[in-house]
C-alpha cells in the first residue's frame, strides 16, 4: 500500500523523511572548498596535499553512501526483505556503483593530471611518483587512477617492457576486460541504459502515485528495444551472460514491472500499464527461456572456478521470474507463464543438484552466499536434493536458519492450489512442489531431530495467515536454536509439556524450563495454549516474551504448555504443578475462543468451558482451580470475546468456589498490551488492552473494575508487534 | 574474482606518467601550483555534482523504505483477531 496523505500510521512514522542526508553532510555542503594556497613555491609539496584531499573527499563519498546503506534501513527498522525488495526494484546499488565509479574516477583523473604537472615542473619521472605516493598515504587508501584516457598512446613495446611478461592471471584479466568493453560498446550502441532508464522511471512513476513523465508508449517503445537487444545478443557475449550486468540488470528490471500492479486500475491507465506489465513479463519470460542453456553454462564455468555466485544469479533471477509470473497469471488468468518457467526451473534444478554434488567432491567446499541462495532456491522448489543437503548443513551449523526466511514465504500446506503459484495448475506435479518447500524442509528437519513430523506439521496450517505470520517459519526456527542449545530438547517438551509450537516462547524460556527439577517449589505463573491456530494469531514470542520478562520483574517464572482437548488441557497443567512443586500465581488460557468457551484443537473434545475448570470433576477434590492455582490467583483468556456477557470468563469466576479474577474480552480480538501488577497484598492481577472492545474482569460472577486503570497505551507496540 | 579495469590497468599507471613527462616542457613552480589549484577546484565540483545525485539515489530509496514499513505495520494493524 502506498503511503497517502489519510494515513493513521503517518503519525507513528519517523519524520526525518525529507532529511536525506546523512552525518558527514556537514563536511559537503556542495559548496566548493578553497583550493592549495600554501606551498607557493613547493609544487609537489602542493601536489601531494591536492591528490590527498581529493582522495579523501572522493572517499568520504563513497563511505557516506557506504553508511547510508546500513543507517537507513536501520532508522526505519526496515526488514532484510523491504531492502531486498527496493535494492532490487530501484536498481539501487547499480546507480550507486555507477556513481562511485564517476567520483573515483574524477579523483583518478585529478592525481593523473597533477602528478603530471609535478613532473613536469622537476622534469623528472621521480618527483611524480613521489607525489602519488604521499597524496595515497595521506588520502588513506585514494582510488586507483583511471587512466583510460591517457593509456591510448601508449607504445605497446614500452608497455609490455614495463609490466614485464604477462602471467595467465594477467591474461586472463586481460581477455574478461575485452569482453566487459564488447558488451559495454554494445549496449551502448544499443540504447539498452536508456531504455532501463525509462522502464525504472515509468515503474516508479506509476508505482508509488508520482506524477507520471514517462509516458505508457514510452515505456513501450523502451520494452521493444529491450526485446530487441535480448533478440540480437550476440553469440560470442553469451559465454559469460552472468557477467553481463545490463543484460540482467534488463531481466530484473523487466520483472519489477509488476510492482505497477497496485495502480493498475486506476481509470485511463488500467489498460495500457496492464498490457506493459505483460509485455514486459513475457519479453522476459523469452529471454530466460532463449538464455536458459548460456545462462546455467556460464554458471557451471564459475563454479568450476569456485566462484558459486553465479549460481546465486541464477537462483535469484528464477526466483523473480516464477513469483512475478505466477503474479501476473493471477490477474490476467493466463496460466501460460507460470507452467512454461516452471518447466525451466525444473531442468535449471537437475541442473544445479549435479553441479552440487559434483562441488561437494571438490577441495572448496566454503560456503558462499550463492550456495545457500541456491539451496534456498532448491529446498523452495521442494527439490528433494536441496532439502536434504539444507538439513544437514543447518543442523551442521554451518548454515544458519536465519537465512533461509523465504523458504517459507510461499508454505502453503495442505492448501495446494491456494498459494500464488499453485493456482495456474495444480494438476501438474512439477507446478504443485513449487511453494511447498517450506513444509518439506520443516518435515526434514523434524526428522533429523528424531521426531514425527506429522505429530508438529498438523498443527503448523494456519491456511488464513498472512504472509508474517507463518507458523512453519517461527517454529522450524526455534526448533532449531533449541536443539543446538539443548539436543532432544523438543522432543522432551512435547513429551512433558504438550509444546509443538516452539516459536511461540523465548528460547531462554523453554530451556530453563527443561532444566528445571521436579518439585522445584517455584514461584511461577503458566500458560496453556491451544495447538490449532487457523489464522496465525498466535504465532511468534512476542506476546509470551512480554509476559515473561513482566513475571520475571515481579519475582515469578512462566511455565508454558500446549494442549489439543479438554482431557490434555487437564493433564497439562496438574503435570505443571507437579513438575514446579506448587500452585501457580495467574493462569493464561491461550486459544481460538467464543462467549462459551476456547478451543484448543479440531474435534469433539477440543473446546474447553466454564464447567472444565471450575466444577468439581472428582469428589475428593471439589475445585480443580483451587488445585492450581493459589489463592486469589488471576486468569486470563488471549481468546476472542471470552469476557462477553455470561460467557466463560464470568461463568467461571462465579462457579469457581475459591473466588478469582477473570479477565477476558467482550468480542472478537487480540491482546495489544498487558501488564502483570502486584497488589500490596502480594497477590497479582492483571490490566489487559485489546485491540478492539473491552477487557472484563468478572469477581463471583460479577462484573468488577480493574485494580488499576489502564496503563497508556504504548505507541511502540505498533511497530514491534508481530501478529 | 574478477579485476576491476581501473585494477586491471594501474599497471600502466607510471609508464603513462613517465612517457608524458619526458615528452613535455617544463613548467614554473607558480604556473603549476595554478593549473593544480585549478585541476583540484574542477575536481571538487564535478564530486560535488555527484555526491548531490547520490544523495537523490539515497532520498528515493528512504522512500521507497518507508513505503513498506507503512505497508508491513498496516498489515501488522490488521494482524489476524484470536
Amino acid at each position: 500500500m502506498p503511503p497517502n496523505n489519510d494515513n493513521p500510521l503517518e503519525s507513528v512514522l519517523p519524520q526525518e523523511v525529507e532529511n536525506t542526508g546523512t552525518e558527514s553532510e556537514a563536511a559537503f555542503s556542495h559548496d566548493v572548498a578553497p583550493t592549495i594556497e600554501t606551498f607557493e613555491h613547493d609544487p609537489q609539496s602542493a601536489g601531494a596535499t591536492a591528490i590527498a584531499e581529493i582522495s579523501a573527499e572522493a572517499d568520504a563519498v563513497t563511505a557516506e553512501a557506504e553508511s547510508a546503506l546500513a543507517e537507513i534501513p536501520a532508522s526505519l527498522g526496515s526488514t532484510e526483505e523491504e531492502v531486498g525488495q527496493v535494492e532490487s526494484e530501484t536498481g539501487l546499488m547499480a546507480k550507486l556503483r555507477g556513481i562511485g565509479e564517476q567520483v573515483a574516477g574524477v579523483a583518478s583523473d585529478a592525481r593523473v593530471k597533477i602528478g603530471e604537472l609535478v613532473s613536469h615542473i622537476s622534469g623528472k619521472m621521480g618527483d611524480a611518483v613521489g607525489a602519488l605516493a604521499t597524496g595515497a598515504i595521506i588520502g588513506l587508501g585514494a582510488s586507483t587512477p583511471n587512466v583510460e584516457k591517457l593509456e591510448a598512446p601508449l607504445v605497446p613495446e614500452v608497455t609490455a617492457q614495463a609490466r614485464g611478461p604477462e602471467s595467465e592471471t594477467e591474461r586472463k584479466n586481460r581477455e574478461n576486460l575485452e569482453r566487459q568493453e564488447k558488451r559495454d560498446a554494445w549496449h551502448e550502441a544499443h540504447g539498452v541504459q536508456k531504455s532501463l532508464n525509462t522502464l525504472r522511471s515509468y515503474h516508479a512513476e506509476h508505482s508509488f502515485g508520482k506524477k507520471a513523465h514517462t509516458s505508457s508508449e514510452e515505456a513501450e517503445k523502451a520494452l521493444n528495444n529491450i526485446d530487441a537487444m535480448i533478440e540480437s545478443y550476440p553469440e560470442e557475449l553469451r559465454k559469460d551472460i552472468l557477467d553481463d550486468d545490463q543484460f540482467t540488470d534488463a531481466l530484473t528490471g523487466l520483472n519489477s514491472l509488476r510492482g505497477i500492479n497496485i495502480n493498475a486500475d486506476k481509470p485511463g491507465q488500467g489498460g495500457e500499464i496492464a498490457k506493459n506489465i505483460g509485455k514486459a513479463i513475457e519479453i522476459s519470460h523469452r529471454a530466460i527461456e532463449r538464455m536458459h542453456s548460456d545462462m546455467i553454462h556460464s554458471a557451471e564455468e564459475k563454479l568450476r572456478g569456485g566462484d558459486a555466485h553465479g549460481l546465486a544469479q541464477m537462483a535469484d533471477l528464477y526466483d523473480e521470474h516464477i513469483e512475478n509470473t505466477a503474479m501476473l497469471s493471477e490477474g490476467n488468468d493466463d496460466p501460460g507463464y507460470a507452467r512454461s518457467v516452471v518447466g525451466i526451473a525444473d531442468e535449471t534444478l537437475s541442473k544445479f543438484s549435479h553441479l552440487l554434488e559434483e562441488d561437494s567432491r571438490g577441495k572448496d567446499p566454503s560456503l558462499t552466499r550463492g550456495k545457500t541462495r541456491l539451496l534456498e532456491f532448491l529446498a523452495r522448489a521442494g527439490e528433494p536434493k536441496g532439502v536434504e543437503l539444507l538439513t544437514q548443513k543447518i543442523k551442521s551449523g554451518e548454515i544458519s536458519v536465519e537465512e533461509l526466511g523465504s523458504v517459507f514465504n510461499d508454505i502453503e500446506m495442505g492448501q495446494v492450489g491456494v498459494s500464488s503459484l499453485n493456482i495456474v495448475d495444480v494438476s501438474d506435479p512439477r507446478h504443485a512442489r513449487i511453494g511447498k518447500g517450506g513444509e518439506a524442509l520443516a518435515s526434514s528437519l523434524l526428522s533429523a531431530y528424531g521426531l514425527a513430523p506429522e505429530e508438529y506439521l498438523k498443527y503448523w496450517k494456519s491456511p488464513d495467515a498472512p504472509k508474517y505470520f507463518n507458523p512453519a517459519e517461527f517454529n522450524t526456527k526455534a526448533l532449531v536454536h533449541l536443539e543446538e542449545r539443548m539436543p532432544g530438547g523438543m522432543k522432551r517438551l512435547t513429551e512433558s509439556a504438550g509444546i509443538r509450537h516452539p516459536g511461540r516462547y523465548p528460547i531462554e524460556l523453554l530451556e530453563k524450563q527443561l532444566k528445571t527439577k521436579k518439585g522445584a517449589n517455584l514461584k511461577y505463573g503458566g500458560t496453556i495454549s491451544g495447538l490449532d491456530d487457523g489464522n496465525g494469531a498466535f504465532v511468534g514470542p512476542k506476546r509470551i516474551e512480554d509476559l515473561y520478562e513482566q513475571a520475571r520483574a515481579q519475582g515469578l517464572e512462566l511455565r508454558v504448555a500446549e494442549a489439543g482437548s479438554r482431557l490434555e488441557v487437564a493433564k497439562r497443567l496438574d503435570e505443571m504443578v507437579l513438575q514446579n512443586g506448587g500452585k501457580m500465581s495467574f493462569l493464561g488460557i491461550r486459544g481460538h475462543g467464543s462467549p462459551k468457551g476456547t478451543t484448543m484443537a479440531a474435534g469433539p473434545d477440543g473446546l474447553i468451558d466454564a464447567d472444565f475448570l471450575g466444577v468439581p470433576s472428582d469428589p475428593e477434590n471439589p475445585d480443580r482451580s483451587s488445585l492450581l492455582l493459589l489463592d486469589g490467583a488471576p486468569i486470563y483468556f488471549e481468546s476472542c470475546s471470552t469476557g462477553a456477557e455470561d460467557g466463560i470468563a464470568q461463568d467461571l469466576s462465579e462457579i469457581t468456589p475459591s473466588p478469582r479474577r477473570v479477565t477476558g474480552p467482550d468480542i472478537p480480538t487480540s491482546i495489544e498490551e498487558l501488564a502483570l501488577v502486584k497488589g500490596a497484598d502480594g497477590k497479582f492481577s492483571f490490566n489487559i488492552k485489546y485491540a478492539a472492545g473491552q477487557a472484563k474482569t468478572y469477581y463471583r460472577g460479577k462484573e468488577v473494575e480493574s485494580s488499576l486503570p489502564p496503563k497508556a497505551f504504548d505507541l511502540r507496540y505498533q511497530g514491534k508487534r508481530d501478529k | 574474482m574478477k579485476l576491476h579495469r581501473r585494477e586491471l590497468r594501474s599497471n600502466s599507471y607510471f609508464c603513462t606518467i613517465s612517457l608524458m613527462s619526458q615528452a613535455s616542457e617544463p613548467l614554473s613552480p607558480e604556473e603549476a601550483i595554478r593549473q593544480i589549484n585549478a585541476i583540484l577546484k574542477e575536481a571538487r565540483e564535478r564530486i560535488s555534482i555527484l555526491h548531490a545525485e547520490q544523495d537523490k539515489v539515497f532520498e528515493e530509496y528512504r522512500k521507497r523504505l518507508t513505503a513498506l514499513r507503512v505497508e508491513r505495520i498496516t498489515k501488522q494493524l490488521n494482524a489476524p483477531k484470536q
